[in-house]
């Protein structure tokens, strides 16, 4: 089954945007005088850290109406989000370490918003491998809905985990914790850099999720054909 | 001017940082179409086998 017109169409455009993005990153937004040139890794490591968020919360969404209506295309949606959200969430926990080396002078460090960022991903993972191991596929899908529920509350921890506890990490949008260290005053430049980085992953998870959801929809049909042959056999 | 402070060199972070967006993001990429392919081949075997199956009941 070929992808529809108007999946390729936003393929390309994913492409493209990101091409336009990384433009933006290394080009044209200015190099912070502090920091230097590893500052550029702050535009991709937020715009992950807002696709995994996101991932998540749609995976809340769909997981919710699943339960309401038990349509099988919301419980497609919600595994191949949380896939989507692992695979930017590493993004994001990985180059926030590149990044703290030379700012923080430590790869890793047990702060509250590397906590909680590490048992988001784990629970995640633990999402995708939890679901392999139930045979009946009515229990299994009702058994993910309920857990991506459950599994959403460490998000908002996630996300205010520099807000409300004692942290070195650096907050973006807001004011910073007296004992933040790596933080700095976005220019213009800087801004519409990091915006429209957010904007094209943002395109390029709904990109993701489309083809994903494909093919989850591929793997159960092939699923169907397998069980008719052996049953007319 | 002693006090001047020199932005340090950190562009090797900075390609480290982005060699893993693009190694995450290209092997979830390749890791999508492998999986396509692997269920198109699956499909198109089984299809196979069906039409194999049909002729030889008729046979």
């Amino acid at each position: 089954m070929q992808p529809s017109r108007s999946l390729r169409i936003l393929t390309i455009s994913a492409f493209l945007l990101v091409l336009l993005s990384l433009y933006m990153v290394f080009v044209y937004a200015p190099r912070e005088v502090v920091m230097g040139a590893v500052q550029r890794v702050f535009y991709y490591h937020v715009a992950a850290g807002w696709i995994g968020a996101l991932a998540f919360l749609v995976t809340l969404i769909v997981s919710i109406l699943y339960l309401a209506t038990n349509n099988i295309i919301l419980d497609r949606i919600a595994v191949s989000s949380v896939e989507i959200g692992v695979v930017f969430t590493s993004m994001n926990i990985a180059s926030g370490s590149i990044w703290a080396r030379p700012i923080w002078n430590t790869w890793w460090t047990w702060d509250p918003r590397l906590t909680t960022a590490t048992v988001m991903w784990l629970l995640y993972i633990a999402y995708l491998m939890l679901r392999q191991g139930l045979e009946d596929p009515e229990r299994q899908r009702r058994f993910a809905a309920v857990y991506g529920i459950l599994a959403f509350a460490s998000v908002p921890l996630t996300f205010l985990a520099i807000r409300i506890w004692r942290t070195i990490h650096p907050v973006v949008i807001g004011s910073n914790d007296p004992g933040a260290e790596g933080q700095f005053d976005m220019t213009m430049r800087m801004r519409s850099a990091f915006f429209f980085s957010l904007f094209t992953f943002t395109v390029l998870y709904t990109t993701l999720l489309w083809h994903r959801v494909r093919l989850e929809g591929l793997a159960c049909r092939v699923a169907i054909m397998k069980a008719r042959l052996l049953h007319d056999r | 001017m002693f006090l001047q402070e020199i932005t340090p060199d950190t562009s090797f972070y900075m390609l480290l940082g982005y060699a893993v967006f693009a190694i995450l993001g290209a092997g979830y990429v390749i890791s999508l179409l492998a999986r396509s392919r692997k269920l198109r081949r699956e499909a198109e075997t089984i299809a196979r086998i069906q039409v194999e199956d049909s002729e030889q009941s008729l046979s």
